[in-house]
């Protein structure tokens, strides 16, 4: 008995001793007194100082005198925040829109394609909608909306009304935006098929679409190849996107998504590089870090969750999707996720929606949880090799 | 054309980034302290210093980092431009603020400019209005994060142009209803903790029990099978203690899979310890060493539902109370239980080892799906 208890001594001894290493710096932040005048306290990211310009050059924060000033303000704005990703110059542009912001009666076209991209930031997709449709309503013959319209339709899941916006494009815009749109909503579809040669075509054409089109063409491009299962030429369309456009945050992330797929968490991290103030960055670099065992794992993973806790602070429920794929993939947490990713699903439905779900369902146990995601797939025929072996472990392999 | 076609170009990239949203989004974290003996609160105010560049400017040279030197420099505007967006009223009188030091501190996103100040108030306030105006008109999505602590409790509301003015009633703050809330978390979290449940289950089955000539015999008396649970019991509460608290106060930090494993891990050793014996006495060990591995579950229990910094103590001995409490009660149900039950010749075969291979089978499931990320329908 004396050596079996010995034994559990010398385990409970172990036990400390992990608890002892694992000692951390969790330092309480306190405010303090900088030595010297000359301490740096903070290097202004290029968004702000991007936003600065902006500012300087168009007066803002005087009231605007007419319209067409405060759109031009508000797209300088906006253009600030796309490319950032940063939701501090999408507020801007909504100063910049002045008394417009609330305007109803006698609202321009461009006014609400312009408060509905703002909308679209924040995720007030209904509200985004309602603005697009009324801006069509008065003049059909407007590209970028119908561009909009297309994009909200299909993060909620809408694929037959993101193709009706897809197929308006077509006459109207530039050919690789509407093949772009149409090959994406295609293969959302059942139509892969036909949507990698179509936009493979239509990349090979000469075009006067600037480098942000052409990146989201070929990302587009490699997620369709990704869901089909084409490893080898979906990883070369993310080259071609990131060779364009070498910051594109959604690129990297997608590409990063593929090749842990793979099994290639080395090559993830060397494409997600050092970049992780984005969290869709810093959340593939924590999955990537946790399965190569990683030095610096620990480290991702406390800052993501404290990203999430601020979030949750300020009632921000945009990231619900990142977040139930933290709680299961990072945290192992998978009734949290579950919940998450439930919710999440009921707001927006695009593929990594319905496979976070099915992920979340499936390491719960609870097939019932998954319903809503196989019935989307079902009613969409969306061609996904992912979702449909997600979809056969959770029905037993039975045809749906 | 060209112009359309830039538009374009932008949101081409717009519906790639539509879900990929990135940056933290503009806060300012606002912390009032206020007592019920005292007509003073006490204030302090982290404004993000992008913010502050935008709307007072604090990079005097231009050189798009902004030092001490010039935070410093602009204190005495800074604090002009946020107090006069804050209105603190008690019970209907607008308290005064009287400033106090300008200092600094890093957030998970950059640096802060803290505000230290102190706000006057007629009387001890019980209702304080909170009227929130900063930074709204420059950018909407701006929130205040307020955290209010009355004698120690504290609680928290977004400041929004929406809900921009709130009115707190303090009056019925208090740190003791606060500790009964993170009591019954403790319960809470106790009764459908089932990881937690079958441990003790798995460590309460023997008690009834001893060891003796290579076989189980039934206790004779109460006393010793009380003596026993008393014994494991305890060794449990005092390890998950010290592993809570260190946790909680952020002393020691293992990752969540290595915890949740752990945890798995201990189910099934002490189920499997009660189908092929290995401690047959001083169970108590077995249930400290393993104690400390699940209160660090229970930190991360707490930690999710949001420790209160300032109210700490109140929260992590509430919290512990009520894992206590819920503990005493499954021991209430099932000690008796399986003290009548000890001597019956089902006892062993049916409960110790068929309840404990149950045990096992389910613990063995979660630690692989823990352990390894597998997941089991």
């Amino acid at each position: 008995m004396c050596w079996e208890v010995r034994n559990l001594s010398i385990g409970a001894a172990a036990l400390i001793a992990t608890a002892t290493l694992a000692m951390g710096t969790t330092a309480f932040a306190a405010p303090y007194r900088p030595a010297a005048d000359e301490v740096v306290l903070e290097r202004l990211p290029p968004a702000l100082l991007a936003a600065r310009s902006v500012r300087g050059a168009t007066q803002t924060g005087a009231a605007p005198v007419d319209l067409d000033r405060a759109l031009a303000s508000a797209r300088r704005y906006i253009e600030v925040g796309q490319t950032y990703a940063d939701p501090r110059a999408f507020g801007y542009a909504q100063t910049a829109l002045g008394p417009w912001w609330n305007a109803q009666e006698n609202a321009t076209p461009a006014l609400r394609t312009t408060r509905a991209r703002i909308l679209q930031f924040r995720h007030e997709f209904a509200a985004a909608l309602a603005e697009l449709k009324a801006a069509l309503d008065a003049d059909a013959f407007q590209p970028d909306a119908w561009l909009q319209f297309a994009s909200i339709e299909q993060v909620l899941g809408n694929i037959d009304a993101a193709r009706t916006g897809c197929l308006k494009l077509v006459p109207i815009a530039d050919p690789l935006v509407a093949a772009t749109c149409v090959a994406a909503s295609g293969s959302l579809a059942g139509r892969s098929a036909q949507a990698d040669p179509l936009l493979t075509r239509a990349l090979a054409q000469p075009t006067a679409a600037d480098n942000g089109v052409r990146a989201w063409a070929w990302t587009t491009l490699a997620e369709i190849r990704a869901r089909m299962g084409n490893v080898v030429s979906a990883e070369e369309a993310f080259r071609e996107a990131l060779a364009i456009e070498p910051e594109d945050v959604y690129a990297r992330a997608a590409y990063a998504d593929l090749l842990l797929d793979a099994g290639r968490s080395t090559d993830a991290r060397r494409v997600l590089g050092d970049a992780t103030q984005a969290d869709a960055l810093l959340l593939r670099a924590a999955i990537a870090a946790q399965r190569n065992r990683d030095r610096d794992a620990d480290a991702l993973a406390a800052n993501l969750s404290e990203r999430f806790a601020e979030a949750r602070a300020r009632n921000d429920e945009t990231h619900l999707r990142e977040q139930a794929r933290y709680r299961l993939e990072v945290a192992h947490d998978s009734n949290a996720a579950l919940a998450l990713a439930q919710r999440n699903f009921a707001n927006q439905r695009e593929p990594a929606d319905a496979r976070i779900l099915l992920e979340a369902a499936l390491a719960v146990g609870d097939a019932a949880a998954a319903r809503p995601a196989l019935d989307w797939m079902t009613a969409t025929r969306i061609d996904s090799v992912a979702l449909a072996a997600l979809s056969g472990k959770l029905t037993g392999g039975r045809v749906r | 054309m060209n112009t359309w076609l830039k538009w374009i170009a932008l949101l081409g990239i717009g519906i790639a980034a539509s879900t990929a949203q990135a940056h933290k989004p503009s806060d300012s974290y606002l912390t009032l302290n206020a007592s019920s003996s005292s007509s003073d609160i006490r204030g302090r105010w982290d404004i993000a210093l992008r913010d502050l560049e935008i709307a007072v400017g604090v990079d005097a040279n231009g050189d798009g980092a902004i030092t001490w030197g010039e935070l410093h420099l602009n204190s005495a505007q800074i604090f002009d431009y946020a107090i006069a967006r804050l209105d603190l009223s008690a019970d209907g009188t607008a308290c005064v603020v009287s400033r106090g030091d300008v200092l600094t501190d890093t957030h998970s996103d950059g640096g802060y400019a803290v505000l230290d100040f102190t706000a006057h108030c007629a009387a001890p306030p019980r209702a304080l209005a909170v009227g929130y105006h900063l930074l709204f008109d420059i950018d909407p999505s701006h929130r205040g994060l307020l955290n209010l602590g009355v004698d120690g409790a504290a609680r928290t509301a977004v400041l929004s142009p929406q809900q921009a003015v709130q009115t707190f009633d303090l009056a019925h703050a208090s740190r003791g209803r606060q500790f009964l809330q993170f009591v019954a978390d403790g319960v809470h979290h106790i009764w459908v903790g089932y990881d937690h449940l079958l441990f003790l289950i798995s460590l309460l089955l023997p008690a009834v029990l001893v060891w003796r000539g290579g076989r189980w015999v039934p206790v004779g008396t109460l006393r010793s099978a009380l003596l026993s649970v008393i014994a494991v019991v305890t060794a449990f509460t005092v390890s998950h203690s010290i592993t809570l608290t260190l946790a909680a106060l952020g002393v020691v930090g293992l990752p969540s899979r290595l915890v949740e494993s752990g945890i798995a891990l201990s189910v099934l050793l002490a189920a499997l310890n009660n189908v092929w014996p290995q401690v047959t006495r001083r169970a108590w060990i077995l249930a400290f060493a393993f104690g400390l591995v699940h209160g660090f579950g229970f930190a991360s229990v707490l930690n999710d539902l949001g420790l209160p910094r300032d109210a700490l103590a109140v929260s992590l001995a509430g919290f512990n109370v009520g894992v206590e409490l819920g503990q005493l009660g499954v021991v209430l149900v099932v000690v008796p239980l399986i003290f009548v039950l000890r001597a019956r010749r089902m006892y062993r075969p049916a409960i110790l080892v068929g309840g404990s291979t149950a045990i096992a089978v389910v613990a063995a499931a979660w630690f692989v799906q823990r352990a390894l990320g597998f997941g089991l329908s």
